[in-house]
């Protein structure tokens, strides 16, 4: 079945991608975590960790699904980029496109990871 | 461990490790899961080190659970301009002081009257005391 997000998250990276070289870098934050989490998600889907309808507190599920199958230090990755969303999303101030820029390759790497280990 | 529990040991955590900032915790609307974890007023320079903190808090409270904590600093310039009611924790205590004044005032003048009620107390039975021990012994002596 492999992972069901693949096009989904890959799209959305590519948006995020593009709208962080437009300097629209709140649009990027959010856009690029979400291109992570729904990696993650089809990831958990394709495990049976997760079902496709599962909603509740899905953000904090998706943290301990990335400490479980990642390396060391992803975690944290992924919670500052976290942070940097909920920042885009929710907060009067923008996000910081440096903060951003150093979350990059992790973030790839993590969604990489996900789409790929899928079962 | 429930998310008031875990809140209280965040907030107890961060007292510690920064006492001069002001820290809000409160759960994502969209996430009850995760904690956001508010930080006002920083160093511009001290941001890093402040998110690491609350990621290590993170890792060292949060993995295997059903919680997150996530980090939202603040530094100076960004609290001054859109959140200024939290640039310092001592601006709100100062505001509460003055708008408190007369209670505290009474409070400290009871507080006051207490101990010297006490201490007047604590005399007179210590004075009461030495004058029968003086006497005893004069009894004593007379005999």
């Amino acid at each position: 079945m492999g992972n069901q997000f693949t096009a989904k998250s890959n799209e959305s990276w590519e948006s995020g991608m593009a709208c962080l070289n437009d300097g629209r870098i709140n649009s990027a934050a959010n856009r690029l975590y979400y291109s992570v989490f729904q990696a993650i998600k089809g990831f958990a889907v394709s495990k049976g960790l997760w079902s496709m309808d599962d909603s509740e507190a899905v953000h904090a599920k998706a943290r301990e699904v990335v400490s479980s199958n990642v390396k060391n230090g992803f975690r944290r990755n992924f919670g500052e980029l976290h942070g940097l969303r909920l920042q885009a999303d929710y907060m009067p101030e923008g996000v910081d496109g440096e903060d951003l820029k150093a979350l990059l390759g992790t973030a790839d790497e993590i969604r990489r990871h996900h789409i790929a280990k899928a079962d | 461990m429930n998310v008031e529990e875990l809140k209280q040991c965040v907030r107890a955590a961060l007292a510690t490790a920064f006492p001069s900032y002001t820290v809000q915790i409160a759960a994502v609307a969209e996430n009850p899961g995760d904690l956001a974890v508010s930080v006002f007023g920083v160093d511009r320079d001290a941001v890093h080190w402040v998110k690491d903190k609350i990621l290590d808090l993170d890792e060292e409270l949060c993995v295997g659970t059903k919680f997150a904590l996530t980090p939202l600093v603040r530094d100076l310039t960004t609290t001054r301009k859109f959140y200024p009611q939290h640039i310092s924790p001592w601006t709100v205590v100062n505001k509460l002081k003055q708008t408190e004044t007369i209670a505290i005032n009474d409070c400290e003048i009871f507080v006051l009257q207490e101990d010297v009620h006490a201490a007047v107390d604590w005399v007179s039975a210590r004075s009461t005391d030495e004058c029968l021990s003086a006497a005893n012994e004069e009894l004593a002596l007379a005999a």
